[in-house]
């Protein structure tokens, strides 16, 4: 099958904004409402199919494998949910291996997110968390709905049944005029949160990222120490608002389609504390970690030993699972200290623990976000020896790399530190309905649509070395 | 109407969508014929996306204002007429990008042709040796000059004029000037050796076409005659390279262009172009030797994945480009010998972004560049000398600070 063109796959892409959405929501609208799960699941296999079409067989095996086995978890069989969830982790975790070390040139599209998708669900089937059974095209369109297949949100089941336009009920015996008015509701309200995303992502993320690549090109062993932290802040910044804003876009489509809108970022840098902060960080794979693996160890609620075990296991499961090179398991590693200091030490003073808290947020984090970008040892050790001085003066450094990048990128800089505060974002969302801050939302849209379109299939966007 | 406007998000996105949908379609055989653009890769309203922004106006405002202008008197029709000719042909030379290749080629070759009929007739050079008497006052330089425009192709010359390739002290850049892309930015800012000795006349994404288009190499304004300020004390203004070129004279003058070219125009249009430049600083330089550095390669991974940025281009362009050296007061060096792999591509780790070399990469370019300098052939002794005197003298710092 001839790949036609991946970026249909990427949120932030004219050809997803303008061919693949809006084909896909007039099916799904216009067609009979009972249609509705079918149409989302053949759209999410189009999606797939776009994007990556030589993992299609792995992703369809994945999803009929869980929907037979689905059944016996249901009947509340022990065995079938061990194995099935046994089944689910090891296929996720060889493919991990596999890409880690080189094996396979890259993972199966979003198969870190439909697999822990399938995990919950087969849980919650098990524990009677899901009432009746749900149509077996239902649970495909779960599994594989598209606005969440690439990179989450992790979403409940119990989140996908609360739609009442995918099953139907909200407009089944509704006269046009008034459905109408139910679909562009969802569809503005939907596109809201879509173009707040997409400014995070096309004006800020983007163009940080183009900064970090420039500190690459220098050489971490050749940078400036001032360039190295503001490299720490630029990384950290691009991450979240590429991240945050993926997300945004992600819940939007979701809501456009009748979902509710699923929060995956609570302004993390207000915490107080790592803990808290990563309770607000990709909040939905951390409650998937504590409500599937911390929870059912027992939690905190067993005395000193086993919660420290239990953080153990949470926070190596987390760093495997965002991979399983060296980096990722010092990084994680790293955030089990902090948090273990956090609960049992600092706690002890509440003023002490305050103080500690938010630089641990506010510093400590961003250095471990470097940790996090760089898989390769020497690139490491070479960033953090600029970081920290001690033990040399580097190769080759310039020192006016600091005011040179800056002078170029202090614009992105400084609107990403402004968007860590929390009214900023707030204020938007908020306001949603008032009819200034959509129009705002209309120009902001053009304006980062016109931006990408620079980039979407233009072999030149690069010719400015 | 009021659903509309309960609705201005989705219907403005949507009846945005469509406005610039109908002005792509409409303008795509005209007005955005020169993007390239693939249906497969991109919605056709991109088109005016882009098109605006690289500062353009869509095409149906831009057909509208005709109209209006049209109906009104004939001249101001006219002067609308002529706008319309000189901008595409003003803007896209200014941009490296492939869109614009056409209209940025096409008055270079067509000068480029009048020129090297000059310089083959041989009266070309006569003449510039004859402004070079005026400027320079007739030393050796001029007599060369003159042997040449004799049209001699034979060896009587005086033997000790000729150049030599040979490893030269540090000291040999100060009177150097490099013209290059971001490649020699990089090299501007990482290379000890170089920095506030030699001058760059440098900057990301320049072309061989920008040489008298893009005004960024920083000068003292030109003060009137009479007028005796010293040079640091003066404003300072922005103007193109051969501008520049015109105010201050070097010995040596390195270029490294090309990278930014590959996606346009062919091995012999921009070979053209080259030599274009070429002739045009050997006017404006007659005592500076021209020194034509190849293309540095793209690594392996990058040649064989990128559409453009292929080794095979550039390995064809720089065989061109070495044509252009005359021996004399032209020569190539290809410094790719210092930094490729086995495959004959840039090495893998020496760069990060698989174009550029990483800052301590620098150096292998400034060591070969030393070693492949040259000098009169009655300068080759006291060059020695004085790279000895260096290679000493760095031998007796060294015992100071052993590593």
């Amino acid at each position: 099958m001839p790949q036609i063109n991946p970026n249909m796959t990427n949120f932030s892409d004219l050809s997803f904004i303008f061919r693949f959405l809006p084909i896909f929501l007039i099916a799904y609208y216009v067609l009979p409402s009972r249609l509705r799960p079918l149409i989302l699941f053949a759209g999410s296999l189009a999606f797939y199919a776009f994007g990556d079409p030589k993992s299609m067989g792995i992703f369809v095996v994945a999803v009929v494998v869980n929907l037979v086995l689905s059944y016996r978890c249901q009947a509340h069989s022990k065995p079938a949910l061990i194995f099935i969830v046994l089944a689910d982790v090891a296929l996720l975790l060889s493919f991990k291996f596999l890409s880690g070390y080189g094996k396979v040139p890259g993972l199966p599209l979003g198969i870190s997110f439909f697999t822990f998708k399938m995990v919950s669900y087969q849980a919650d089937l098990y524990k009677g968390k899901i009432a009746k059974c749900p149509g077996v095209v239902a649970v495909a369109a779960y599994f594989s709905m598209f606005p969440q297949l690439m990179s989450g949100p992790i979403m409940r089941y119990s989140d996908f049944e609360k739609n009442k336009i995918l099953s139907g009920i909200e407009d089944r015996f509704l006269i046009f005029k008034d459905r109408l008015q139910i679909y562009l509701n969802r569809l503005e309200e939907g596109l809201v949160f879509f173009t707040l995303g997409f400014a995070m992502k096309a004006l800020i993320a983007d163009y940080l990222a183009a900064m970090w690549n420039e500190i690459g090109t220098i050489g971490y062993e050749s940078i400036s120490t001032p360039l190295a932290w503001t490299g720490v802040i630029c990384y950290s910044l691009n991450l979240y608002f590429d991240f945050w804003g993926y997300s945004l876009m992600a819940a939007g489509v979701g809501v456009m389609l009748g979902f509710p809108f699923v929060k995956n970022f609570d302004h993390p840098y207000s915490s107080k504390t790592v803990g808290e902060f990563y309770r607000r960080w990709h909040m939905t794979l951390g409650s998937w970690f504590r409500d599937y693996v911390y929870f059912p160890m027992g939690g905190s609620r067993e005395g000193k030993g086993k919660t420290i075990r239990n953080l153990c296991i949470v926070w190596a499961l987390t760093g495997l699972w965002h991979g399983v090179t060296l980096n990722f398991i010092v990084w994680a590693g790293v955030l089990l200290f902090m948090i273990i200091m956090e609960k049992f030490v600092w706690s002890s003073n509440p003023k002490l623990l305050s103080i500690i808290g938010r630089i641990h947020v506010l510093v400590c984090i961003p250095v471990t976000w470097v940790i996090f970008a760089l898989p390769g040892r020497e690139d490491m050790f070479n960033y953090m020896g600029r970081l920290f001085p001690v033990a040399g003066a580097g190769i080759a450094v310039n020192p006016g790399d600091f005011g040179k990048l800056l002078s170029t990128y202090w614009g992105f800089l400084l609107a990403g530190l402004i968007l860590l505060l929390p009214g900023v974002y707030s204020y938007f969302a908020r306001h949603r309905k008032d009819w200034p801050v959509r129009v705002l939302m209309l120009i902001l849209f053009w304006i980062c649509a016109a931006i990408v379109s620079t980039k979407a299939g233009n072999p030149f966007m690069y010719v400015n070395f | 109407m009021k659903t509309f406007f309960q609705h201005i998000l989705s219907m403005g996105i949507l009846v945005v969508a469509l406005l610039l949908t109908v002005d792509s379609a409409l303008g795509q055989k005209s007005a955005y014929e020169e993007i390239e653009y693939d249906s497969l890769d991109a919605p056709i309203m991109s088109l005016t996306l882009r098109h605006v922004m690289e500062g353009g106006q869509p095409y149906l405002i831009e057909l509208l204002r005709k109209n209006i202008f049209g109906a009104g008197e004939e001249a101001t029709d006219i002067s609308e007429g002529e706008n319309e000719v000189i901008t595409p042909e003003n803007e896209p030379a200014g941009e490296p990008e492939n869109v614009e290749q056409p209209d940025a080629t096409q008055p270079n070759e067509e000068v480029s042709d009048g020129n090297s009929d000059e310089v083959s007739s041989g009266d070309a050079f006569g003449e510039v040796s004859d402004g070079n008497a005026e400027v320079s006052g007739g030393d050796s330089a001029e007599n060369f000059e003159e042997a040449v425009s004799d049209g001699v192709a034979a060896e009587p010359e005086p033997e000790n004029d000729n150049y030599v390739m040979t490893a030269v002290p540090d000291t040999y850049f100060d009177d150097a000037l490099f013209i290059g892309d971001s490649r020699t930015v990089g090299l501007s800012e990482y290379c000890e050796e170089l920095k506030g000795h030699a001058t760059f006349y440098a900057k990301v994404s320049l072309t061989i076409y920008g040489f008298n288009k893009k005004e960024f190499v920083v000068v003292p304004i030109r003060t009137e005659e009479g007028v005796e300020v010293p040079e640091d004390q003066l404003p300072k203004e922005k103007v193109t390279i051969e501008e520049a070129l015109t105010r201050k004279q070097f010995a040596k003058i390195y270029i490294m262009l090309g990278l930014n070219e590959l996606g346009s125009g062919t091995a012999e249009s921009f070979t053209n172009s080259y030599g274009e430049v070429v002739n045009r600083i050997r006017e404006l330089q007659p005592d500076a030797i021209i020194i034509i550095q190849g293309i540095m390669h793209v690594t392996h991974s990058k040649s064989s994945n990128d559409r453009v940025f292929k080794n095979t281009t550039i390995n064809d362009r720089n065989a061109m480009l070495q044509t252009l050296a005359d021996g004399e007061h032209v020569f190539y060096v290809d410094m790719n010998e210092a930094t490729d792999d086995e495959n004959g591509a840039l090495g893998h780790d020496l760069s990060f972004d698989n174009v550029h070399l990483k800052a301590k990469s620098y150096s292998l370019w400034y060591d070969y560049l030393k070693n492949h300098a040259f000098v009169m052939e009655k300068d080759l002794e006291q060059t020695q000398q004085l790279l000895q005197q260096e290679i000493d003298s760095r031998a007796a710092e060294n015992p100071e600070n052993p590593e």
